[in-house]
């Protein structure tokens, strides 16, 4: 059990902690990782009650799932791949809502979009050595952005960005081809 | 990229106006990438930015409301796909949970409905569709349901379900349904199962609600338990004596007997009515204090 008081517990502890069941664990997870997930969140998402309910959710299914996790990747990793998830979720139940086009970092799912987007992204770590790459990637369109932002960055598959943005999946393929180009354009 | 991280470990933190900067949905689409990035690998720069959230007193009130939600999820006793369908149905919450306490639904009743059942069909599939054993035993199954439905010594959460905010007589009215929704089903399509039965197959049903019906209203004088052990013996001393009496061959002496022709078919679905008619005029004994549900064992 964790007790109040106690130090330094790891991610991975307070996580096999809440699989045995240890509400003050959950607690402990929360202080730690809701406060960045909110604001990750609401960077995608510009309505606050349906920031609110992913949160509520993705919190309810570390609690329910804390089994889950593989170990594989930090906790917080493996939490915000839950919690965009659950965002895309809250977005299928709640028709369409605004979402800021914003960006994101990499590595959060095992799942890979596809091909395409996958060479977009090595593309896009090849070149995270050079300077020009924020530039660039600031340079592109908006569209162009928030797709960049939703499949390489977020780890997304291609039907969930198409959900999170609100595009039919075709558009997210096209629109990922073009940001590839204009990419390499600008970093060659 | 002045003072943004990279990849690999982190040596490097975030300075406190980027996490500033980022927390108030600033900073450009490629920076904000990397920071987000960072803080995936980084315990220092998330607690940092904790702390920041912290201060801001309505981002830190937003946080604590949203913790009590979801203790209060995590609280609730889980639904399961049962208690779901119930529900879809559109029946309120804590009628569903009474019903799903039935003994009856439990998984280790189900399967033993479903070995009597196979018993049963075997018998008749081994014989070439001689169904008497199934005609003779179908009927028994939802008041074996019944008769464990309600009542110290049949259900184990009894205490629990006595001191529900609802009459005995209509939990105890509640479950024989969901009794029925679980047993006639199984049983006809048991009963389907044996072949050329055609609708003779089906016959055991409405001797079924007949006994059912009886058990209802006896259950006004005695428990259910005792209730459902009168009928079914009732019935299965019936058959006894069509068997030993049989002129020619038992089996087909009970495929032939009285409650399985029209005349008999009908006088069971006429008890089974009059025994609902008899628990509606007389529930209120059901639920008396001093009457039998309080006897102690």
């Amino acid at each position: 059990m964790i007790r109040e008081g106690d130090g330094e517990w790891t991610d991975e502890e307070l996580l096999a902690a809440v699989a045995d069941g240890d509400r003050l664990a959950l607690r402990r997870l929360y202080e730690r990782h809701a406060p960045w997930l909110r604001i990750r969140l609401q960077r995608r998402c510009a309505d606050p009650t349906i920031v609110h309910d992913a949160i509520q959710d993705t919190f309810v299914a570390v609690w329910r799932s804390a089994d889950r996790y593989q170990g594989s990747g930090s906790v917080a990793a493996w939490i915000w791949g839950i919690g965009v998830r659950r965002l895309i979720g809250q977005f299928r139940r709640n028709a369409r809502v605004g979402t800021l086009p914003l960006f994101d970092g990499t590595g959060v799912d095992t799942r890979r979009p596809d091909d395409i987007l996958a060479s977009a992204e090595e593309l896009v770590l090849e070149r995270v050595e050079h300077g020009n790459l924020a530039g660039a990637i600031n340079g592109l369109s908006p569209e162009l952005r928030a797709v960049v932002q939703a499949t390489v960055l977020d780890g997304l598959t291609t039907r969930e960005a198409s959900r999170l943005l609100g595009i039919p999946p075709g558009t997210v393929k096209t629109r990922m081809m073009r940001a590839r180009r204009e990419l390499r354009t600008a970093l060659t | 990229m002045d003072g943004l991280p990279r990849t690999g470990p982190p040596n490097w933190h975030a300075s406190t106006a980027v996490l500033e900067d980022y927390s108030r949905c600033g900073l450009d689409v490629a920076r904000a990438a990397s920071v987000e990035q960072h803080l995936l690998t980084c315990a220092s720069c998330r607690d940092q930015l904790a702390r920041l959230v912290a201060a801001d007193g309505a981002a830190a009130r937003e946080l604590d409301e949203l913790w009590i939600d979801v203790v209060d999820i995590i609280d609730r006793p889980r639904v399961g796909v049962a208690g779901r369908l119930i529900a879809g149905v559109g029946v309120p919450d804590h009628i569903t949970r009474v019903v799903l306490a039935t003994p009856a639904l439990r998984l280790s009743w189900i399967v033993s409905i479903l070995l009597v059942l196979a018993f049963a069909v075997g018998a008749a599939l081994r014989t070439g569709g001689n169904d008497a054993l199934l005609l003779a035993v179908a009927p028994l199954i939802p008041l074996a349901g019944i008769g464990s439905a309600y009542g110290a010594g049949v259900d184990p959460m009894h205490e629990l379900v006595r001191a529900a905010p609802l009459p005995g007589s209509r939990i105890f009215l509640l479950r024989s349904i969901a009794v029925l929704v679980t047993a006639v089903p199984l049983t006809v399509a048991a009963s389907l199962l044996v072949p050329g039965g055609g609708p003779a197959a089906v016959a055991w049903l409405l001797p079924s609600i007949g006994l059912v019906g009886a058990t209802l209203a006896l259950s006004t004088w005695c428990s259910p338990r005792t209730a459902a052990a009168t009928a079914a013996s009732g019935w299965l001393a019936g058959l006894a004596v069509v068997w030993l009496r049989a002129a020619g061959s038992p089996t087909s002496a009970i495929l032939a007997a009285f409650p399985f022709r029209p005349a008999g078919q009908a006088l069971f679905a006429a008890l089974g009515g009059i025994g609902a008619l008899v628990f509606s005029l007389r529930f209120a004994r059901f639920d008396a204090p001093g009457g039998r549900q309080v006897e102690v064992r």
